[in-house]
């Protein structure tokens, strides 16, 4: 804390030395000001108000016979004004600086009636004069001009406007190139140490690459071209630290664990804590070719990986302006983005190669009809592709060569290692893999805007039809073989013994073909009742059907109920069977039936009690709806017998029923899983209401308050069935519909409600210098999981929003330098001097949130009832005092303890607070521009410049020797250099 | 790394200074010809120049990306904001305004009657009495709509009152000249008017001794700050601003 706030003092001091050594701060300045009458000739014995506006205290003066006043004023803002007889005109503002003397003349106002015009809006301020004055007849002279010629002849030379000859656009540009060339370099040399990289070794390989070129240009009069292409090239050693077995333990010797093994067969203590070479199982033998020995002293951390995470990326995009006539407007723009990534795991011999390759095409036409109406419509596409394979895919016969039965496959792209997951040690095997997702959006919008008086009337409607095509996102095509040291008391122990807890594999096609259509009408109005109130009043209606399959192969459970459990049986769509139970009225190819009830109201008021921005109160109330995203229903949709389903295998806690090398051979089909969603799933929605006060405290100054309200309902959540109650012995035969496994659901059932509180404080760019800061305050609280620990218990898993932190900070700041004209030598330097002591700009970013919510789960499915998610028992408190917080020991370990076997522990969801984050980002930008347009820029930005380290969340597995123990952090501080040319 | 940056920074300085110098020089040349002949002889090319990239005028284009699929630092839209900002008290700056009309109206085609009305028009305009006040116009375009109109509006709702906590004009003696007058745009190409004074107790704000003169404007969207050289604002040896 104590650091915090010494960086936020030194962060806060920069902008303050600078901002005094400008003179706005402290001490006091001299005031010297000649009042001038409307001619121009001092005005004596003038009563002068000067007020300050922070505090709004007050001193009044009086002119001499030459006009002048001369005070001694504390630095700050002043308002000034003359007072003559009973009227009062407000003449300047100013900001004294410390020990400067300021010199101000100020006029008195020429009056309306002076100008001699016709009452242009607003445009004067009021005060005495002499309507016959020259000076009034000029300055309506100086409001009159225009260059229209209004009932002239016609326009003989050209069919533009004579704004748009004057003012072209982008005149400098037109008719030559125009556009940028830039290259932001990092790499491992500027940058600092990761916490969890090993002392005295070089840091992991780092180089990032961003560079790119753009070109515009105006083809002719009312065509212009604008292009870009950028390339960005990562090479990024990782740090990631993982538990592996050591050799000793990959050889059977478990002696310096520390942990007696038991025999998980009679149950005996293993005699010198050693497995004998003849009981490790053959498929056990082959992996362990896989498993890294130890290079790492730390017990815990025992294998560091640093082999480096690739990335390649090219993008390109561009864009055709035409401008048909003066109210039309046509736009045209493409772009494609084509990327590799290679990411890597803990363990060396796996990891993944991504493609990400999208485009995104638009055309917009926007017209203006007379000088009220505004319309504009959209045509766009969009295609997105993402396709992920594991290293090891292609390699033909590696998954038959391990021997485990029931696990094999024809498409060299679904080959590699099956997922082993050994609980407090490194996962072995390659994951999510393979995964591809290919999705196009069609979209067209429509929008008209009509100014009426004190209205603005808006409508719009869109329509959009999405697909996703041969798309498989369950990347466990080689099976998945969990260990959790149930029958020895270690799980590479019983990995060793091939002895799994559970085992699970994919059967039939996973290819998901979605589509989906959506439109929606909207209808609102702006309303400036007066200069006091405005009204902001609308309506939006969205249809969102639900994601349909075009590939016949749905299938759902009929009924699906929760509690209890009833007969029931897969119903595939569009079958005789569907159609008899209703279930045709959710359309061909989907079991969910469409909401037709998103309606959406928009109410708005801005309340400024003295008609200008001094003061100003807001107040709104807005209902946002969503749906479900084809991610749920590529999830959840085609996933059930007979079209794709998962078998799973079990054994009980307390009897080692499956063998590594043949874990499905007691798999009966009728243990399937169920995989659907609620037929009558609703859609998401959330309500918000804002109440916000806005102040100007002055020019430069102002306050906000705000509290922020959210209610979320119908948010979607899964929910798990067919669940017996913990007890001993196989899972299947207590499950209250024992003919099929486990029931997983999507729902929309789930709610959420936040409360915020926010305060922010905002300085104008001023005198080369713009701050914003704020803080935010949030209570959130939500029952919206992806799985409940006990699903009869529903209520147990309300708790605090995981992804939202408590309280939140920030402040913003540019500050442009040098500071002030004293020090510029804009004056008396030259031209080179100018060009090198110019330009210069420092701007930040901190941003400082509290940790975010997560819970303490058990290993597995400790009590046996089928789902994971466990928790164990809360004992007390769980935090440590900050002073005592280490990586060792985040949270206070020993305040949970294991439950009663084959019970629900009590500690509840999200009770633990994960680490802050800190970020201090800094950048100095140097500008020098060689001609009008023509910039070079140079930056230097450092990206967590005081290298705070910010820690990853705990291992949160109770049991393992792990628990509490943290094991990777963000990014250290990294260094950006680059360079600009904008010509 | 490090020998490249030195060579870098050492070639950097005399390639930027060269670029400077050849850049001014050559617009100085050509601004001088065209002042020294009869504004009746103006190109439109010209009379634009004068209205855009002169002493009296210069525009300044602001940039932004708006990020999409797949953007970067780049992206795939750039959003343009030019500010147009004229001494429009300036005698070459309306000489430059009457000109373009001329030759949007056909002048040359002109029948002598025409001639006069013509001139009845502008001559008012061409005459404008400025000797107490320096007036700079400011106009402003965006190929986004809704940036230009947000512009528009702020500048149609402000006052006087208003404009002076945003817009000054400043100089070498200078910090702030406070704004005398304020006028909206007439939608005619001209733009909003910011009126100074002159003289301020009995001193003129700016001598042609002075190094330059600043316009600076607190706009919703952008900090405007435009520095004119008065150097560069001489006519036959004396300051036309």
């Amino acid at each position: 804390m104590n650091k915090v706030i010494g960086r936020l003092l030194l962060t806060l001091l920069i902008p303050l030395v600078l901002t005094w050594s400008w003179g706005l701060g402290g001490a006091t300045g001299t005031l010297i000001g000649r009042v001038l009458d409307a001619s121009g000739q001092p005005a004596g014995q003038v009563k002068v108000r000067i007020v300050r506006e922070e505090t709004q205290q007050h001193i009044v003066t009086q002119t001499n016979g030459d006009g002048l006043f001369r005070v001694e004023l504390d630095a700050g803002g002043y308002s000034i004004s003359v007072e003559q007889g009973r009227q009062s005109s407000t003449l300047a503002k100013v900001s004294l600086r410390a020990g400067e003397e300021r010199r101000l003349a100020v006029r008195l106002p020429v009056s309306q009636d002076r100008i001699g015009g016709q009452g242009d809006k607003g445009s004067e301020s009021n005060g005495p004069g002499r309507r016959s004055d020259a000076k009034g007849a000029s300055l309506a002279a100086i409001r009159d001009y225009q260059i229209g010629l209004g009932g002239f002849r016609p326009t003989a030379s050209s069919d533009k406007t004579l704004a748009e000859i004057v003012n072209p656009f982008p005149a400098q540009k037109r008719g030559r190139f125009h556009g940028a060339l830039y290259e932001f370099h990092r790499n491992d040399n500027f940058d600092a140490r990761n916490f969890f990289d090993p002392l005295g070794q070089k840091l992991p390989e780092y180089k990032r690459n961003q560079f790119g070129v753009s070109l515009g240009t105006t083809v002719r009069q009312n065509l212009s071209f604008f292009g870009s292409y950028e390339g960005l090239r990562i090479i990024k050693g990782s740090t990631l630290l993982s538990h592996v077995p050591t050799a000793d333990m990959k050889r059977g010797d478990f002696g310096a664990l520390g942990t007696e093994l038991r025999d998980p067969f009679t149950g005996e203590i293993l005699p010198e804590n050693r497995i004998p070479a003849g009981r490790i199982h053959p498929v056990a033998t082959k992996l362990l070719e896989v498993l890294p020995d130890p290079n790492q002293s730390d017990p815990d951390r025992n294998f560091l990986n640093n082999q480096p995470n690739v990335r390649h990326q090219d993008s390109y995009s561009f864009r055709f302006d035409y401008q048909g006539s003066e109210d039309a407007k046509i736009y045209f723009q493409y772009s494609l983005t084509d990327a590799d990534r290679v990411d890597v795991h803990p363990l060396p011999d796996f990891g993944t190669d991504q493609t990400l390759f999208s485009q995104y095409t638009t055309v917009t036409y926007n017209r203006t009809v007379g000088s009220r109406l505004v319309t504009e419509g959209r045509l766009t596409f969009s295609r997105y592709l993402n396709r992920m394979l594991s290293r090891n895919s292609g390699r033909e016969g590696l998954l038959d060569s391990l021997g485990i039965a029931g696990l094999d496959t024809d498409d060299p792209l679904q080959e590699g290692y099956p997922e082993f997951s050994l609980n407090e040690y490194a996962s072995v095997g390659d994951q999510r893999s393979p995964y591809k997702w290919l999705s196009n959006r069609f979209s067209f919008d429509g929008s008209a805007t009509y100014a009426m008086g004190g209205h603005t009337l808006r409508m719009g409607g869109d329509v959009v039809a999405r697909q996703v095509n041969d798309t498989r996102i369950e990347g466990m095509g080689r099976g998945r073989l969990v260990f959790n040291g149930y029958y020895t008391g270690d799980a590479f122990a019983d990995f060793l013994f091939g002895l799994p807890a559970a085992a699970s594999r994919p059967v039939g096609s996973e290819r998901t073909d979605l589509r989906k259509k959506s439109w929606g009408v909207s209808l609102g109005d702006q309303w400036r009742v007066n200069p006091q109130i405005s009204l902001t009043l609308g309506v939006l209606y969205r249809y969102a059907s639900p994601y349909r399959s075009v590939s016949d192969n749905v299938s759902g459970f009929f009924p699906l109920l929760f509690e209890p459990p009833t007969e029931g049986q897969i119903v595939i769509a569009g079958s005789q069977d569907a159609r008899r139970l209703g279930l045709d009225q959710a359309g061909d190819g989907g079991l969910v039936f469409p909401d037709r009830n998103d309606w959406a109201p928009e109410m708005g008021l801005a309340f400024s009690p003295f008609g200008n921005n001094q003061l100003v109160l807001r107040s709104s109330y807005t209902i946002h709806y969503g749906s479900a995203h084809a991610g749920h229903y590529a999830r959840y949709l085609n996933k059930n017998f007979p079209f794709y389903y998962v078998e799973s295998a079990e054994a009980p806690v307390d009897s080692p029923d499956l063998d590594l090398g043949n874990p499905f051979e007691h798999i009966a089909p009728t243990e399937l899983t169920v995989r659907g969603l609620e037929t009558t799933l609703r859609n998401p929605y959330v309500q918000r209401w804002l109440l916000t006060m806005q102040g100007e405290v002055n020019q430069y100054w102002n306050l906000e308050a705000s509290y922020r309200g959210r209610k979320g309902s119908h948010m979607l959540r899964t929910l798990a069935s067919n669940i017996p109650l913990p007890d001993s012995g196989s899972l299947q035969p207590r499950r209250p519909n024992p003919e099929f496994g486990l029931f997983r659901i999507l729902t929309s059932g789930g709610s959420l409600s936040s409360h915020q509180l926010d305060l922010a404080a905002e300085r104008r760019l001023s005198e080369g210098l713009s701050l914003k800061s704020g803080f935010t305050w949030t209570r959130s609280l939500d029952d919206v999981f992806s799985d409940p620990s006990n699903p009869r218990n529903l209520r147990a898993e309300k708790a605090r929003t995981g992804y939202i932190p408590e309280r939140q900070f920030f402040l913003n700041y540019i500050i442009e330098l040098p500071p002030g004209r004293s020090l510029s030598l804009d004056s008396e330097g030259s031209s080179l001097t100018r060009q090198l002591l110019q330009g210069w700009r420092l701007s930040g970013i901190t941003y400082i949130q509290d940790g975010t919510p997560f819970s303490a789960l058990l290993a597995g499915d400790a009590n046996n009832d089928g789902v994971d998610q466990d928790r164990p028992d809360l004992l007390g408190p769980t935090s440590v005092d900050s002073s005592d917080q280490t990586v060792d020991r985040w949270f206070l370990t020993e305040a949970f303890s294991q439950p009663d076997a084959f019970s629900f522990g009590d500690a509840g969801r999200n009770i633990l607070t994960g680490p802050g984050y800190q970020k201090w980002d800094v950048s100095m930008i140097k500008q020098t521009r060689l001609s009008n347009g023509d910039f070079v820029e140079l930056r230097v930005q450092l990206f967590n410049a005081f290298n705070h380290v910010n820690f990853r969340r705990p291992n949160a597995v109770y049991g393992n020797t792990l628990f509490g123990k943290i094991f990777g952090a963000r990014h250290a501080r990294e260094i950006e250099v680059a360079l600009k040319y904008s010509f | 790394m490090a020998h490249l940056n030195s060579s870098l920074a050492f070639l950097m300085r005399p390639v930027l200074v060269l670029l400077v110098y050849v850049n001014v020089s050559i617009a100085l040349l050509a601004m001088k010809t065209i002042l020294e002949r009869d504004f009746q002889d103006w190109t439109l090319a010209e009379a634009v120049e004068i209205l855009n990239q002169s002493s009296w005028a210069q525009q300044r284009t602001f940039t932004r990306v708006v990020a999409g699929i797949g953007s970067g630092v780049l992206g795939e839209k750039e959003i343009f904001k030019t500010f147009f900002v004229r001494f429009l008290s300036a005698e070459p700056i309306r000489k430059a305004f009457v000109r373009v009309q001329q030759i949007q109206q056909g002048y040359e085609q002109m029948s002598e009657d025409e001639r006069k009305d013509f001139e009845a028009l502008v001559s008012p305009g061409l005459k404008l009495d400025v000797s107490q006040w320096i007036v700079v116009s400011l106009t402003f375009r965006s190929n986004n709509p809704r940036q230009e109109r947000r512009v528009e509006s702020f500048l149609d709702a402000q006052t006087v009152e208003t404009m002076k906590a945003r817009a000054f004009l400043s100089t070498d003696r200078l910090s702030q000249v406070e704004l005398e007058a304020y006028f909206p745009s007439r939608r005619d190409g001209v733009g909003a008017k910011f009126v100074f004074p002159r003289q301020l107790s009995g001193e003129p704000i700016i001598t042609k001794e002075e190094s330059s003169v600043t316009f600076e404007a607190n706009l919703p969207t952008q900090r405007l700050r435009v520095t004119f050289p008065v150097s560069e604002m001489l006519l036959d040896g004396e300051l036309a601003l």
